[in-house]
């Protein structure tokens, strides 16, 4: 009874707008107060983060990310991908998503795309002919699109979550960087088909391949084209481990962008770390605090307990995936895609396992879920970035990305029904 | 010294601490890097050290996000209701995080105490309790700035000055 009471008072201080990490630090040390532990034993877990190698890559990763966002290594993008698929029908549309995946898997999904590259595409899109409710939502669609792809910060969080059960099976990251690999490409492939059947009579949006822009556009893009090489090539030939190829990223970035180009001056570079760094302290700090949760949470058997209910109801996995897909559809609208993923694995990732789900598949359905959830009415984030970015009504923003929302919602229920779309790359 | 002054200073001082932090830590992974490949063999202290910067980046980021209120939250309600009801909600859940970060502040500073009593060395000499110290220190500072912001609120202010608009 009291747990409960408490349990209802964290909701209702959550949604008063309470930091989660304030929300989840004081379940913490709650819980070990009534088990009557110590409250240092929340400390101890947070000191924890400095047990776990794998981390080290969010940071530099991000720092990356952010650097490349500031340079102007997104125009150079657009441009590369134009020259190279310009040419189709709806090619300029398509260079649009995989201009935006690629980016979204080296950003994180945390509104960066929508704001880097969003700026650069959709009036682009405009001038092509594509109309204003098209472009709008292929944009704010697509600012989410690609965090199924190494090296996307979602997925590597939720290796370090799932490495923290102490499961029965493996769940490594490089395997979860494979199992993304297909879905992803799934959802690019349908998102790149609706666009090319949708700018059929669009003379204007083509333009014949033209083999010197062509090799002007990679000659722009020297400097960058190594790194998704070197980055993606080393983590999926299996030459380096993650966090190495983080670190390479960062360096490589980081002379790159302030030292040869010089797109970032010097005097700029502080505020650069510290806003990248805002960003991995937002997740970090929940992540830790989620450490000391977690560990009461199973302590308490809350998932076995969850399960016995859940089993009560449910008797076979499909019904489990699909009322599985409903709840992280509402879960991804409401919540943050990082604070989703402490908060919610360790309770789903021992109760899904139980239902005979692999935990690289259930990573790859939630974080397909929570894609979606960025920009699913009424309060998916991306519509409200995308809103303030292009000066647009929230409500037109609605409309513009139904169409891209029920079709991303098919490719999520072909990754839930159809497991060896996931399973299949890393040998499951 | 003004209050202002001293609050630019704390700024100017947390960003400049993250910087170094970062810096630093890019550098000692591309050194690792570079041993590992050309000389077959990086130094044994550099992978603990790496991930104590985890901790301090991380925390430090924490600090600096707390400035403009920029951490992860659900933030439902406060959309839906009226403003002057709004500041009301905002107020307490900002009091009630002043009051957790008050608590696990106090909780670090029993652990640094310990771990000061009983020093390890993490890495190159340096011992355990000055890498947890940054516990302590940006949970205390994290709290802070919820506590001014909680102030500003029931003042009927804007809990962040420098709060960015979206």
């Amino acid at each position: 009874m009291l747990t409960l009471l408490i349990s209802l008072g964290l909701v209702l201080l959550a949604l008063a707008g309470a930091p989660l990490f304030a929300v989840i630090g004081a379940s913490a040390l709650l819980g070990f107060h009534l088990a009557g532990i110590d409250g240092q034993a929340v400390v101890i877990e947070l000191y924890r983060l400095t047990d776990m190698p794998i981390l080290v890559a969010i940071p530099l990763f991000t720092l990356a990310g952010y650097l490349l966002g500031e340079s102007e290594a997104p125009r150079r993008l657009v441009r590369l991908t134009d020259a190279l698929l310009g040419w189709m029908q709806g090619g300029l549309a398509i260079v649009a998503l995989a201009a935006c995946a690629l980016f979204t898997a080296f950003t994180g999904a945390s509104g960066v795309t929508i704001v880097a590259l969003g700026a650069l595409l959709y009036p682009a899109l405009k001038s092509g002919g594509y109309g204003e409710r098209f472009s709008l939502g292929l944009v704010t669609s697509s600012g989410s699109l690609g965090i199924l792809f190494a090296p996307s910060l979602p997925l590597i969080l939720y290796g370090v979550v799932a490495q923290q059960l102490s499961l029965p099976i493996q769940v490594g990251i490089e395997d979860l960087f494979l199992a993304g690999l297909l879905p992803g490409l799934l959802m690019l492939a349908i998102l790149g088909g609706y666009s090319h059947w949708h700018a059929r009579g669009l003379e204007r949006a083509r333009h014949p391949f033209d083999a010197r822009e062509a090799a002007a556009a990679l000659r722009d893009a020297a400097w960058e084209l190594p790194l998704p090489v070197a980055v993606l090539g080393g983590i999926y030939g299996g030459l380096i481990a993650i966090s190495e190829a983080a670190a390479l990223a960062a360096a490589y970035v980081l002379i790159v962008t302030v030292g040869i180009r010089r797109e970032i001056p010097w005097r700029a570079l502080p505020h650069v770390l510290a806003e990248a760094m805002r960003l991995v302290g937002a997740i970090l700090i929940i992540l830790g605090v989620s450490l000391a949760s977690t560990n009461i949470m199973i302590d308490a058997q809350i998932p076995t307990r969850l399960f016995e209910t859940i089993q009560a109801l449910v008797d076979d996995r499909w019904t489990f995936l699909i009322l599985l897909n409903v709840f992280l559809l509402i879960l991804g609208t409401m919540l943050d895609i990082f604070a989703a993923l402490v908060i919610m694995i360790p309770i789903l990732l021992p109760v899904a396992l139980s239902y005979g789900v692999d935990p690289l598949h259930l990573g790859i359905i939630f974080l397909a879920n929570m894609q979606i959830g960025y920009f699913t009415p009424p309060v998916g984030m991306n519509l409200f970035i995308a809103s303030f970015r292009f000066n647009r009504p929230v409500m037109e923003l609605y409309r513009a990305t139904l169409p891209f929302f029920f079709l991303l919602l098919g490719a999520v229920l072909i990754i839930t029904y159809w497991p060896a779309l996931s399973l299949w790359l890393p040998g499951r | 010294m003004t209050l202002a002054g001293l609050q630019r200073l704390l700024h100017r001082l947390e960003d400049g601490l993250l910087a170094v932090a970062v810096v630093a830590m890019v550098a000692l992974a591309g050194l690792q890097i570079v041993l590992r490949a050309g000389f077959d063999g990086g130094l044994t202290w550099i992978e603990p050290a790496l991930r104590a910067l985890v901790l301090w980046i991380g925390m430090l980021g924490a600090v600096t996000a707390s400035r403009s209120g920029r951490h992860i939250r659900i933030d439902l309600l406060t959309r839906v209701v009226e403003p002057r009801w709004r500041h009301w909600l905002q107020g307490i859940g900002y009091g009630f995080t002043t009051v957790v970060c008050a608590a696990i502040a106090w909780h670090a500073g029993r652990f640094v105490r310990l771990e000061f009593e009983f020093p390890v060395n993490v890495f190159a000499g340096v011992p355990s309790w000055a890498v947890a110290l940054v516990l302590p220190l940006a949970f205390g500072l994290i709290g802070l700035r919820y506590l001014l912001a909680t102030v500003a609120l029931f003042r009927g202010r804007e809990p962040f000055p420098d709060q960015p608009p979206c």
